[in-house]
């Protein structure tokens, strides 16, 4: 069950964070037209080119990494109950 | 003279013995009960018989404070993670007044990020800490080091 839980929080962990860089990735990769109207803050891209980007919003990649955060701590307490000093 | 004892009862305590007959358990069978129960057999394996209940919700409350390596690594996860929680707070607060970057990511998903993560980490610290606490009040004795 210990392990059950850990897998389940390295699994929620990874595929937030695999989730939320591929949302990053995408927002990034569409920048929007300059225009003089839109009252955003004005970048260079990778190529040297000025951009602009509609603000980030977060997606459900940062309830599945807290999901697997939450999981760590349940994991350890239901060890820590089940633990018994092995007498040899 | 043993035959002249009530063997319903000790001859060592009737009238006559001179403890030559030696110790005679009463002959007499307790008496049974007039009505015989029917089907007693059953009821009594109804009674008797176990039920099927896990033990094992019993057994996980029997575990030790003094040395349990997993109740340290749930102290270390409360403090570490209240910490960083803490601090993610305490650091999306400054990117967020000071975004004066030149980078689309440094402005506009660092404090994002560290702002999303930062209560998740700071609860499940406090949570983590209490029931660490819990775990260690539960097995407290007086006398405990």
């Amino acid at each position: 069950m210990t392990l059950a839980l850990l897998a389940g929080a390295v699994v929620a962990l990874g595929t937030g964070a695999a989730w939320f860089v591929a949302d990053v990735a995408d927002w990034f990769g569409h920048p929007m037209a300059i225009s003089s109207f839109a009252g955003l803050p004005v970048f260079r891209d990778a190529a040297g080119n000025l951009a602009m980007y509609e603000p980030y919003l977060p997606g459900p990649a940062f309830t599945l990494i807290g999901f697997g955060v939450v999981l760590v701590p349940i994991a350890l307490i239901h060890a820590a109950a089940r633990w018994r000093r092995r007498v040899y | 003279m043993a035959a002249d004892f009530d063997p319903r009862f000790d001859p060592a305590f009737q009238r006559g013995y001179d403890g030559a007959a030696g110790p005679v358990r009463p002959a007499v069978e307790p008496a049974r009960s007039v009505v015989e129960p029917v089907e007693t057999a059953r009821a009594t394996r109804s009674v008797v018989e176990p039920v099927e209940t896990p033990a094992e919700p019993l057994e996980t409350f029997r575990y030790e404070t003094r040395g349990n390596p997993w109740l340290r690594a749930l102290w270390v996860v409360a403090a570490v993670f209240t910490v960083a929680g803490l601090l993610a707070t305490y650091a999306a607060q400054s990117l967020m007044q000071g975004a004066n970057t030149s980078s689309a990511i440094d402005y506009y998903v660092l404090p994002l990020t560290v702002s999303q993560l930062a209560p998740w980490f700071t609860v499940t610290g406090l949570f983590a800490g209490v029931a660490a606490l819990v775990l260690n009040a539960i097995r407290w004795r007086p006398g405990d080091q």
